[in-house]
Parts: C-alpha cells; structure tokens; sequence
C-alpha cells in the first residue's frame, strides 16, 4: 500500500485535479482511500464546496430527493449505503427496508451533509486551491495549467484528472432568441435559474428529464396546469437516469465492444432524458392526464412571441407538418445540458492536440485515460460526463465511483489482498466511519 | 444494485464456502458431524444455482436475494431428506439462516472495504 505517484519538486504535484464538484470529490476521495497523501493531489477550483453548485441547481428546481439510490456516496467504499447510514443516524430500519425494494432515495439535506463529511474527513477543501485554470499544456512528462491571462503556468502536475463537470446548460434557440428580445420578461425562465410561478398558473415545460418532471410535481402541486413539450417524446418509470446494468461491468464491458456507430448511439439512447417512477410521482401525473391538468406533447419548440402578458409558442409536431399553437402564463426550458465537448476548457483541448471525438463525445480508453495526452510516466484522465464514452453511466454517482477507482487502479495499481494492504484499508475505513480524517 | 456476472457469481460463492467452512466447525459441535454433510450438500446446490442465476438474473435487489434464500434452503433439506441426513430439519434451518445472515453482512459491509471495485466487476473477485 502507500503506492504514490513519485515526489515531484516544491509547486509541482504528482496529481492535479481541474474541478471541483462531484467527481474531483471522488476522484479525490478514492485516491486518498488508497493512501495517496493529501499534500500529492492538489484540486483546482473557483467552487467553494463540492456541493455548491449542485445544490443551487436542485434548490432551484426544488428537488428534495436524489434519484440515486442507497450505493451513490462519496465513501470510496461500496459500504455502508446511504440508507444504512441513514437507518443507524435515525435509529430506524425503515430506509433499509426501503434499499431491498430499490425504493429508497435520499433526501437531498441528508445527500449534502453526506457530501460536507466526506470532504471533511479526507481534507478536500484543504487540498484546493481557489483558481480557474484557463489552458493546459502537456510538455515532456508533466502538464502546465495556466489560469486566465497568465503566461506563467500557476502549476505543474504529472498527472491529470479532468473533473469539469457538464456544458453549459442548453437553450433551444427559439427561448435564446426570445430572452434577447425580453430581457428583463420573466416569464420565460430556465429551470436551474431562480423563478417565481404564480400558484394556478399554466405552463409549459420544455424538457423530458427529471428536471422537467420536478418542474411538472412543482406546478401541479401548485394548483397549476403543465403544457410538457419534448422532441423525443417521454420515458417513463426508469429507475435510474442510465439504465441499470451500465453500473456493472456486466452491461458497460458489452458495451465497449461495440462498433463505433452503434456505440455512440447506444450513449445516445442510455443518456437521453428519462422519468423515474416513484408512486407518488406516477399516481400524481396519472390524475393530473386524466383530469387535463397535465398534457404530453411530442414535437419541438419553433418560436415563441409575447401575447398579452402571456406566452405564445408553435410547436412542430412529428411527421405533421403543420404548427401546434399554444399559450400559456409561463416556460420553462428544462433540456438539459450542453455536450461536455463544448466546455471551453476540454473544446481547447480537443482542438489543440486534434482529441478524438465522435460527434460531441470524447473518446477516452478504458482506464478513462486520454491517449494522445498520456504517457507511461504522465496521465491524463476524465470523470464525469466526459467519460461517457468508456461508461453510459459516468454522469451519475455510481459512474463517478466506478470512473475514480479505475484510475485510481491505473495510478495505483490493482488493489491486493496483501495483510499491509487488508489492514491499512480496515484502518482508512474507520477513520472515514468515526469521521476522522484519512491517514 | 447488485450485478454480478456469471463468474462474479461462482467466484463469490466459492469465497462463502471458505466463511461457510468456518461456521460450520462450532455448529459440528454443536449439532454433531452431519453438519459437514450438510455442508457438502450446500456447496454442490449453491453453485448450480448461482450458475442458473448468472444467466437469468441480471439485476439481484435485497428482497430477491431473501427469496433465493429461501430456495436454497428448501433445495438443501430436500437434498438432506433423500440422502436421510440424521439431523432435525430446525437444526439445519438454524445452521442455514445464521451462516447465510454472517455471509450477507460480510459482502454488504466488509468485503467491499478490501476489494473496492468487487461489485463495479460484477461480483468477480480474480478478474
């Protein structure tokens, strides 16, 4: 055990992590799980917690649930779930009896002081460093990360983990157009943005996901009526945002042996937006189609116009060629997120050392690694949603967890049952359970 | 979520015998030798059935994993009636539920310490 990645020289780390959200966090988590010292891995981030701005996105949507289930933590372990956590913190077995019927979902307080005490224990915020790193050059056998401006790398690390999160969120043209035209109208509002829905209000979501289903809960419960508008139409009572078998090396190994074509679509098709089917949820939507509070509608967004303080928008149906008009007292534009290749940072990298790409996803290897970045002596990795084309699953919890300890394996190498390395994981273990911080 | 592949599932089983194996030394003397027979008995029906279950199940929630419990067990005392094991069928229960309980809380909650990415390899131990 205690394999680091070798000394470098004062301001030099072996291990630099560019992010610091979700993924550097386990990215982080894994490694210092391992025995990495916290003094080798430096995070760079302007963030100030990795929950931060997460946690403003699901305030916004007014999200008090995680989808995930009782495994999706940050402990580099599998074990204990959140719901053992929760059941032994409680002093109730009702969330483990929710976890052997896949029912169980954390709430999302309970999921950010989850985050805050990982954090803690393995000295996550002490190991950031408060910056925005702007351009990275991969010389020799180390990579210089500069911030904005600065002809002088801030510092040089051998190697790399890219935890840069999503693109930026998507707008469909017609709403970009609008909010040029309006800018101060708040009638047309992005869902991750700050809003104010009059109670009784109509509304129409733009969206298929479960942002645009939280939206729908949000208005229905509010005595409103929901317009849902989707161009792919809407996936119902999917557990998780990937189907389930991408989490185990019994669905992503098949997976990895597809064609390009056929891979890339199979991305597409585990990735697009899909509604989970709690019961209150479905007994809620259920109601709200019969009594015509909520209505689905197929087809995409063509334009939208202001009519008497209300919006008024043409939708185009499928194989129809003629425009659906309709009105309502808001929109909300729920689609998502850009591709992670239009991140400035990585679309700079693509284009600076020609990255392979299909279409908007960044082809990574196996280990997460990107090869023309890599070397025998220096890596570089990806976490998160730009590691989807090795795993459908990497934009979620369980995918990030899955991403941090396989490179965690290639820096590290494999883990052992050796008694040094049984009994220095034994004693990670219960630091990280009585909340100390990790050795 | 469990996941495990055809191999994670055998290797996993075959890694429960050696806890199984050890459980079994106080219930011999506790029960008496016929333990071991059922023991034996243990391992040749649980691995046919895990090699059944790698290939019809592909997702194992904890309620699920409760049932096959319970037909392992069924298929064990059937195989001890027609062998006329001499041992009481609560005695065998005792034996089958304690062992199976020890073993769930060593690969939910302490195995997975040693071996982080065991359920990431679909259960597979030697991969």
């Amino acid at each position: 055990m205690h394999q680091k990645p070798s000394n470098t020289a004062p301001g030099r780390f072996p291990i630099g992590i560019i992010g610091g959200g979700f993924g550097a966090l386990m990215a982080y988590a894994v490694l210092r799980f391992r025995g990495v010292s916290s003094q080798d891995i430096r995070i760079f981030s302007p963030d100030s917690s990795p929950e931060a701005s997460w946690h403003a996105f699901v305030k916004n949507i007014n999200q008090k649930t995680l989808r995930s289930e009782s495994v999706a933590h940050f402990f580099p372990t599998d074990s204990p779930g959140l719901a053992t956590y929760e059941s032994l913190k409680n002093w109730s077995i009702k969330p483990l009896i929710y976890s052997w019927f896949d029912q169980y979902h954390p709430t999302v307080e309970f999921f950010v002081q989850h985050v805050r005490s990982v954090a803690r224990a393995t000295g996550f915020l002490r190991a950031s460093t408060p910056c925005r790193v702007a351009r990275i050059e991969k010389q020799g056998d180390s990579f210089h990360l500069f911030e904005e401006g600065s002809k002088q790398p801030c510092t040089i690390v051998r190697h790399l983990i890219l935890a840069i999160g999503h693109g930026p969120i998507t707008t469909p043209d017609p709403i970009a157009q609008y909010q040029a035209q309006y800018p101060y109208d708040t009638h047309v509002a992005s869902a991750f943005s700050q809003k104010n829905i009059r109670p009784g209000a109509t509304v129409i979501v733009i969206g298929d996901g479960l942002t645009a289903a939280t939206e729908w809960m949000n208005i229905l419960e509010n005595g409103g009526k929901v317009i849902a508008v989707s161009m792919r139409g809407f996936t119902f009572n999917q557990p998780l945002n990937t189907p389930r078998r991408y989490f185990s090396t019994r669905g992503f190994i098949p997976y990895r042996t597809l064609p390009d074509a056929q891979r890339l679509q199979t991305l597409r098709d585990a990735t697009k937006g899909t509604i989970p089917g709690y019961r209150y949820w479905n007994k809620m939507f259920a109601a709200a189609v019969k009594n015509e509070t909520l209505q689905l509608i197929q087809g995409s967004l063509q334009e939208i116009s202001q009519t008497e303080g209300r919006v008024r928008c043409m939708v185009q149906l499928p194989k129809n060629a003629s425009l659906l008009p309709l009105e309502a007292d808001y929109l909300i534009s729920a689609t998502g997120f850009a591709p992670v290749t239009t991140h400035p940072l990585l679309s700079q990298l693509i284009k600076q050392y020609n990255l392979e790409t299909i279409d908007t996803v960044l082809k990574v290897d196996e280990s997460f690694a990107i090869s023309k970045l890599s070397s025998d002596h220096s890596l570089a990795f990806v976490i998160g949603p730009a590691a989807g084309w090795s795993l459908p699953c990497a934009d979620s919890v369980g995918g990030m967890k899955i991403t941090a300890r396989t490179i965690a394996d290639r820096l590290l190498g494999s883990e052992t049952f050796q008694w040094r390395e049984v009994a220095f994981k034994g004693r990670q273990w219960l630091r990280l359970m009585t909340r100390k911080e990790l050795i | 979520m469990t996941l495990a592949t055809l191999h994670g599932r055998i290797q996993t089983k075959l890694v429960s015998y050696i806890i199984l194996a050890l459980i079994s030394i106080p219930f011999s003397l506790l029960f008496g030798g016929a333990i071991w027979n059922l023991f034996a008995i243990a391992i040749g029906i649980g691995l046919i059935l895990e090699t059944i279950w790698g290939f019809v199940i592909e997702h194992q929630p904890g309620w699920l994993t409760l049932l096959l419990a319970a037909l392992e067990f069924s298929l064990i005392t059937l195989g001890a009636l027609l062998l006329n094991l001499p041992m009481p069928i609560s005695h065998a229960a005792v034996y089958y539920f304690v062992s199976w309980a020890i073993i769930q809380l060593f690969f939910l909650y302490v195995f997975p310490v040693f071996r982080l990415n065991w359920a990431d390899n679909g259960s597979e131990i030697w991969s």
